[in-house]
This record gives C-alpha cells, sequence and structure tokens, in this order.
C-alpha cells in the first residue's frame, strides 16, 4: 500500500463519518457533538484527576487498593468495549475488504489499517487517559520501577483490541448468514445483560445469608420481655442480657463482613492472577509491592495473546476474503436436514390455524404476528428483560423477612406484579408494526378492516404478555401469598390490564411508529418525537392502569357490610371489570382501526423507507 | 370517476417537497389488457404504482382502480380484494418462510384452507422455491423474493395485476416461466399493469404501452400502432431524448489502438 492508497481509504472512512452525520437529523447531530466535547473533557479531565489523585493517594495506599483501582478501571474499560462491539455488530458501513478485493491494494495493510482503525473508539478515549494519568502517577510517586506500568497498559490493550478483533472476524462471517447473523446478535445482547446483572444477583443473595446468619439473635432480642420500670431487679438482668445478645449480635456482624471481606479479598486477587483480563492489575499491583517478575510475566502473556489473536485474525480474514472456506462450509451444510423437516405435508404450520370464536382473518394475522415473534431476534432480545425482571423480584421476594399472612394490600402488590410483567414488554406493545418493516406492505395491501390488523397484531402478543403477567402473579402468591379469591380476582384483572395496555399501544404503534433496524433492537429513523413518546409511554402505563385499582377499593369500602363475608367482591368486580374493558377493547379498536386507515401513508413512510 | 376501464387516472400528481414526481398523468388502461409502463429511471413509474395501489397519497388528480378509488377506506378494501400487487421493494414478511408467508397472504384474502393450500403446493415448484422451503425469506435472495413476491400476487387470482420490474434480478429460466405466467393471465381476461426496463420483454408480452419521462406521460399507446413507426426501443429513444450515438464517445476510447 502506498501513500496514495492510505490517503484514499482515509478519504472514503472520512466520507462514510461525514454522510452519516448529514444524513443524521439536527438533534442527533447536536447529541453527537455534546457527545464528543464531553468525551474530551472525561479524557482530559480523567488524566489530571487520575494524575492528581494518584500521587495524592499512592504514597499510603495498600497493594490490594491498587489491585482494586486496575481491576476497577479493567472493568468499565471492558464495559465500554463490549458495548462497542455490540454497537459495530449492527453497523454496516464498516470498509468491507470484500469492496477492496479488485483494487489495487495490499490486503495485509488494509487488514492493519482497519485494526488500527479500531482502536478509535469511546471507551480507549474515556479510559486510556486516565490509565496513563494513573501510570504516571505511580511512576513518580514509587520511582521507575514502575515504568513497567505502561508497557503493560499497552499490552493489555492490544489483547483486548486483537482478541476482540478475532472475535469480531469470527461475527462478522457469521453474520454474513442473516439467520446466524440475527441469533448471534440476541445471544451476545443476552449473554451480555445477564453477565451484567450477575453482580447484583449475586449481592442480593449474599444479604439473605448474611441477615441469616444474626436471625436467631434476632429472634432472642424479640423474644425478650421488657419488666416493669419498678422491678428493679428483672430490668437490671433484662438490660445486661439485652445488650449482651446485642453485643454478640454486633460482634457477629462484624465477623461476618471481616470473614466476607477476606473472602472477597482473595477472590478478587486469585480472579486477576488466573482470568487474563485482570493481568494488567495483577501486574502493576505486583510491581507496586516491589516485585516486578508477575509484572513482567503478565506483560509477556497479554502480548502473547495479542499477537497471536492478531495473526489468527488476519489468517481467517484472509482465508474468508479469498474463499479458501468455502469448500468447508459447504461440506457441512445442514440445508438438506432442515429442508426435510419443513417438507413434511402433514406438518400444520401455525399461521394456519384458528381460533374459535375468533375471526378467521384476526387469527391468521396473529399467528403470523406469533410466529414472526418467536423468531425475531430483536424481539428475542425484548423477552429476555421480562425473564431477567421475573428473577430479581424472585430473589428480591426470597429475601423479604417472612410475614404473618396476607397483606392488606396484597392485590395492590399484585396489580404491581401485573404491570411489571406487562411493562417489560412495552417495546412489542408500543411499536407493533417495528419488526415488520418491509412486510407491513402486505398488511397495508390486504383487504382486511384496519381494526382487525390491530386485533389480531395483539393477539399475537398475547401469549407472551398473558405469560409473563401470570409468572409475575405466580410469584408473587409463592412469595407472599394474598387470599385466594384475591389471586382468583388478580386474573381476569391481568387480562383487562392487558388489553388495555393494547389499547395505549395501539395508538402509540398507529401514531408513534418507529422501524427498527434488522439485526436490531435500535430504531432505524428514530427522531426525538419518536423516541421521548417511547420513553415516556412507560410511565404512562401505570396511569393507564390505574383504574384497575378501583375493585381494590371498593372492596376497602363495603368491608364491614354483614354480606361482604359471602361475597367475593374483589374477584365478582374484576370479573366484571374484564367483561367492561372488552367491551370498551372491541369499540375502541375500531376507532383506532379507522385512525390507522387515516394515518396508512405516514405508517408506510415510517415503517418501510429503507 | 366511474368508468368501464380497469385503470384511469387524471391530471395525476405527486410531489415531494418542491420536487414532482408524477405531473398530471391521464392513464387509460382498459380491461383485459397487458399493460407496459415504460421510463427511465427516476422517471416516475414506482410512484405511479404505488399511488394506484394505494401504498403512496397523491398531491392531486384522479384515480380509478377497477371502479374504486384507492384514497376512499371502503373502496379501497374492495379494490385490495381485487388486485396483486408486487410493489418495487417487495411486501415480504421476513421472519416467515415462503409456504407460511403465502398462506398468511391467502387467509388474508379470505380464500378457503384446501384451495390456499392446493394453490401453494402449485406455485413453490412453478417458482423453484420448493426446495427453499424451510428458509426464511431474510435469506432469500433479491430474484427469489421477487419469485415469491409475485406468487404471493397470483395466489387470489386477482383481476388486476400490477407488478413493478418483475423480471428484474430473476434468472432467464425464472423469466420464461414469469413470462409463460403472465400471458396466460392476460388471456382470461385479466388485466397487467407492469413497468420493466427490459423492452424486449414488454414487445413480447404487452399489447399496450405507456412511457413516463420526468414524471410526464409522453405516450400512450397500443404496440401495434406503435409498431408501424418502428420498433419499441427506438421509439423509447426518441422520448425520451438520449442521443445513442455520443455514447462510444468517450475521449480516451478514440485514440487509436492501446
Amino acid at each position: 500500500m502506498n501513500w496514495g492508497h492510505l490517503k484514499s481509504i482515509l478519504w472514503m472512512r472520512w466520507r462514510i463519518r461525514f454522510n452519516q452525520i448529514r444524513r443524521a437529523s439536527k438533534l442527533s447531530n447536536v447529541l453527537f457533538a455534546l457527545i464528543a466535547i464531553v468525551a474530551s473533557v472525561v479524557s482530559i479531565g480523567g488524566f489530571a484527576f487520575a494524575l492528581g489523585t494518584g500521587i495524592d493517594e499512592l504514597p499510603g495506599a495498600t497493594p490490594f487498593a491498587v489491585l482494586l483501582t486496575w481491576t476497577g478501571l479493567s472493568c468499565l474499560f471492558l464495559f465500554g468495549w463490549t458495548m462497542g462491539l455490540i454497537t459495530d455488530l449492527q453497523r454496516s458501513d464498516s470498509m468491507s475488504m470484500h469492496n477492496l478485493l479488485h483494487l489495487p491494494v495490499s490486503l495485509s495493510w488494509v487488514f492493519l489499517f482497519n485494526y488500527i482503525s479500531s482502536f478509535v473508539s469511546i471507551s480507549i478515549v474515556l479510559f486510556v487517559p486516565a490509565m496513563l494519568g494513573l501510570c504516571l502517577a505511580m511512576t513518580i510517586v514509587m520511582g521507575p520501577m514502575m515504568l513497567i506500568s505502561f508497557p503493560i497498559l499497552l499490552a493489555f490493550l492490544v489483547m483486548v483490541t486483537a482478541l476482540t478483533y478475532q472475535l469480531r472476524s469470527w461475527l462478522a462471517r457469521l453474520m454474513e448468514d442473516k439467520r446466524k447473523g440475527r441469533s448471534v446478535v440476541a445471544m451476545i445482547t443476552f449473554g451480555f445483560v445477564l453477565l451484567l446483572q450477575m453482580p447484583n444477583l449475586m449481592n442480593m443473595s449474599r444479604s439473605n445469608s448474611r441477615r441469616a446468619d444474626t436471625s436467631a439473635l434476632d429472634e432472642q432480642i424479640d423474644a425478650l420481655v421488657r419488666p416493669s420500670a419498678s422491678d428493679t431487679e428483672a430490668s437490671a438482668i433484662y438490660k445486661d442480657e439485652s445488650s449482651r445478645l446485642r453485643s454478640e449480635r454486633l460482634e457477629r456482624r462484624e465477623s461476618t463482613r471481616n470473614a466476607a471481606e477476606a473472602k472477597n479479598k482473595s477472590i478478587i486477587t486469585l480472579g486477576t492472577m488466573i482470568i487474563p483480563a485482570g493481568w494488567m492489575a495483577y501486574g502493576i499491583q505486583g510491581a507496586f509491592g516491589g516485585r516486578a517478575l508477575p509484572g513482567f510475566l503478565c506483560f509477556l502473556g497479554m502480548a502473547s495473546i495479542g499477537v497471536f489473536s492478531l495473526r489468527r485474525a488476519f489468517a481467517k480474514t484472509m482465508s474468508a476474503v479469498l474463499g479458501t472456506e468455502i469448500a468447508k462450509k459447504q461440506r457441512s451444510s445442514p440445508k438438506e436436514k432442515s429442508q426435510d423437516s419443513a417438507s413434511n405435508p402433514n406438518r400444520i404450520l401455525l399461521v394456519e390455524r384458528s381460533l374459535p370464536w375468533v375471526d378467521d382473518v384476526v387469527s391468521a394475522i396473529g399467528f403470523a404476528n406469533l410466529r414472526s415473534i418467536l423468531r425475531a431476534p430483536e424481539a428475542k432480545i425484548l423477552l429476555v428483560s421480562p425473564i431477567i425482571l421475573l428473577a430479581f423480584a424472585a430473589v428480591m421476594l426470597s429475601n423479604r423477612a417472612p410475614t404473618n399472612g396476607p397483606s392488606m394490600f396484597a392485590p395492590v402488590f399484585a396489580l404491581g406484579a401485573t404491570m411489571m410483567g406487562l411493562i417489560t414488554l412495552t417495546g412489542l406493545i408500543q411499536n407493533q408494526f417495528g419488526f415488520d418493516r418491509a412486510g407491513f406492505r402486505a398488511l397495508i395491501l390486504s383487504p382486511v378492516p384496519r381494526h382487525d390488523i390491530l386485533r389480531g397484531k395483539n393477539l399475537g402478543i398475547a401469549p407472551f404478555a398473558l405469560t409473563f403477567g401470570f409468572l409475575a402473579l405466580l410469584g408473587l402468591q409463592f412469595f407472599s401469598p394474598q387470599d385466594f379469591t384475591h389471586f382468583l380476582g388478580s386474573l381476569p384483572q391481568l387480562g383487562s390490564a392487558f388489553l388495555i395496555m393494547c389499547l395505549v399501544g395501539n395508538i402509540s404503534s398507529i401514531v408513534f411508529p418507529m422501524r427498527l433496524k434488522e439485526h436490531g433492537m435500535k430504531a432505524a429513523n428514530a427522531n426525538f418525537k419518536t423516541s421521548f413518546w417511547q420513553f415516556l409511554s412507560v410511565f404512562l402505563v401505570p396511569l393507564a392502569l390505574s383504574p384497575l385499582l378501583i375493585p381494590f377499593g371498593i372492596e376497602q369500602l363495603v368491608k364491614g357490610a354483614n354480606w361482604a363475608d359471602y361475597v367475593p367482591v374483589y374477584l365478582s368486580l374484576h370479573i366484571l371489570g374484564l367483561a367492561c374493558v372488552l367491551l370498551i377493547y372491541w369499540k375502541a379498536t375500531k376507532a383506532q382501526g379507522d385512525l390507522m386507515q387515516d394515518r396508512e401513508q405516514k405508517l408506510l413512510d415510517e415503517l418501510t423507507r429503507s | 370517476m366511474p368508468t368501464d376501464l380497469a385503470i384511469q387516472t387524471k391530471a395525476l400528481t405527486r410531489t415531494f417537497g418542491s420536487f414532482v414526481a408524477v405531473h398530471q398523468v391521464d392513464l387509460k388502461v382498459e380491461r383485459g389488457s397487458f399493460y407496459g409502463f415504460l421510463g427511465p429511471n427516476g422517471a416516475g413509474k414506482s410512484t405511479t404504482i404505488k399511488m394506484l395501489t394505494g401504498l403512496l397519497a397523491r398531491t392531486s388528480g384522479q384515480i380509478s382502480v377497477l371502479g374504486c378509488d384507492p384514497r376512499d377506506p371502503s373502496q379501497a378494501l374492495e379494490m385490495k380484494k381485487r388486485i396483486g400487487v408486487v410493489p418495487e421493494d417487495l411486501a415480504l414478511f421476513e421472519n416467515l418462510t415462503a409456504r407460511e408467508h403465502l398462506t398468511f397472504i391467502g387467509r388474508m384474502h379470505s380464500m378457503e384452507k384446501k384451495m390456499l393450500s392446493g394453490r401453494i403446493d402449485e406455485l413453490l415448484p412453478l417458482f423453484d422455491l420448493e426446495k427453499d422451503e424451510a428458509k426464511l425469506t431474510i435469506e432469500y435472495s433479491h430474484g427469489m423474493k421477487k419469485k415469491l413476491s409475485l406468487a404471493a400476487a397470483l395466489l387470489p387470482d386477482p383481476d388486476l395485476l400490477f407488478l413493478d420490474e418483475p423480471f428484474e434480478g430473476v434468472d432467464a429460466v425464472a423469466s420464461q416461466t414469469i413470462r409463460k405466467i403472465l400471458t396466460s393471465f392476460a388471456a382470461r381476461g385479466s388485466t397487467i399493469f407492469i413497468t420493466s426496463h427490459v423492452l424486449e420483454i414488454v414487445e413480447r408480452i404487452c399489447d399496450q404501452v405507456g412511457i413516463i419521462v420526468g414524471g410526464k406521460l409522453v405516450e400512450q399507446t397500443s404496440l401495434a400502432e406503435l409498431g408501424s413507426g418502428g420498433s419499441l426501443e427506438q421509439r423509447f429513444i426518441e422520448v425520451v431524448g438520449t442521443n445513442p450515438d455520443q455514447a462510444g464517445n468517450l475521449s480516451w476510447l478514440g485514440e487509436g489502438s492501446k
């Protein structure tokens, strides 16, 4: 590659970026500029802060504190880096080598250029200056021995970038297969969300075991009966016993905390020693403690991984670009197997099914929508959040101290659980046509009344909404039970809540449609109004569902009446409520269908524009 | 605008901001005819088809498709029951297989179950899509998507077919199949409105043509009438206004041998 090639490639990258900015809305450009300013400030500020604080605090710091600081920095950097990786996977404007194959350019140089370009990322801009500042502070405070922290930092960056570059080449090849590619994005996002939530879950479940440690003493303290003030002897015994138990509890808590801290310390030290991502922290801590060998070994290890990954990424990219992998791919093609299963003539397709008492067209749209949701990775990603939220709720509820009998407000909690189950599906309910993309044209071209399209769409989401809502109610019933009639009442309440959500979601989908990009959950053409509404709608859900508290209020009002003991007021009112909501839904969807008809052109423009 | 014509427009106009994509177009397409709608890139062919099928609102003018106005909601549904459309950017659900998509379209047209599955069984092998039945439409090549889109348009046996570039990206065998299907479709009295860049095909299968240039309809005649004045290609180049003689005049091509 000569200087002219390099200049041309740089120019091309600049044009791609420039055209992106030019095509984006003014608001996006303002946001982009703001982010750039904030990033610059954070970058320079981070360097100055790390240098200043380092010089100030390092003389009195323990090696473990240094380890903890560098581990924290590594984690933050890796978090930002992973986010960047997911975003990159969804981007299609990267400099593809395929576009350069026919040109007289050295591919190895293009590869190297691409790799070096991958350094220009927000996480490097944000965190590396702070890391450099800390390295400099360590050198100033601890002397030339700490100069080793600079090559260690460099080796860490090479390792992470080269490793992810290798991973990215592999993922990029996987993404060429559209079906696999979409699943890859879904899996990565799912794994990422789960990984991020893991510490939270662990922390929550651990706090439970801590409390259990002193629960016996808590009970003993609670069981102490305070004698009357006149009985001085008993009062003295009570005082002694109480203070003994309290100090014992304090001691036990302290020892539990100390044990946990010691355990954490050894886990973190061991983790940074074993996991390559922690080698930077471990090596620098070693050097800080006066041992150069761990630092040198960590540098060597990370540099080796980096170089090996880069070589491998290069070899793999070249073989993919030059087509040497094609024969291998063809040998292991699973197509034939899947074709056999698909061409079974007796199999009834999901889209062929009908529901009793439901219009055939509504059934068809409902089942087609359900089929699409089950296959669309972006929808699968959306469905992940209710699962995680339910897991969180379960852990939180299991941590609650046991109570005697159901709370008076148990029905309110049940509505909360229902709401939680449904709110997590707002991405699907509030933007029902977002996943259809070109398929939306088929809906518009179909000779079907528009209210039937809306009802069918709602029907397609019902299995998810009702399942998540029911699971939330069931979980609540398990951990914090309510009366059985209240539990039964919360089932029609769930139905009503879903229908109300659908009515709000239909309006949102018609007035603020948002086309989602093929490989992810990113909006393809989001403007401020649409994004703001989608954000706001999450908070509007509780407001829309608040009328569902009326049966609870009425039940409280009639509680004193004789007949109230024999009539399941809550349950009856919710059944009646469901019937009313169903009627309102039926009427309202007709009006919403007319609205959809009126806005058909706008919807087409927003949802099918490529 | 009551009419016996399959398609009729009066002063049909569509603007995008200050850009006039379609300007005062008066189309007349007789029932049972095979109408070729021609024009260079960006002339307004797809915009016109979109307006005729209700995929795009007109800025002004009148439209009648099978006697219905696509702007009137009740008439639009009536019209959609009787038309089949292959739009420019297609209309496929990417997470469904070919069979699932066709089943869905058939059910939207309230087709009887047995008839629907019978027609799908005929259409899939005819368009050579049977062997890729397990694939989702998102995994299809452009040509396969086009064939599936055409199969979906044919499925409810419409009275009028709108096809926007049906031969684009389709292989020669499929192209011949499509030609045969369309010819027999038109032979039984149905109407076809087609846009295509392949003038030879249009010349072979159409009986009426309209040429649109810069959003204006500059020619609308029967092919028989057009044939008396030369070939379709000749006439097309005449009205489009390009001088083919200049095409080979690149400065560096006239400098002798290499």
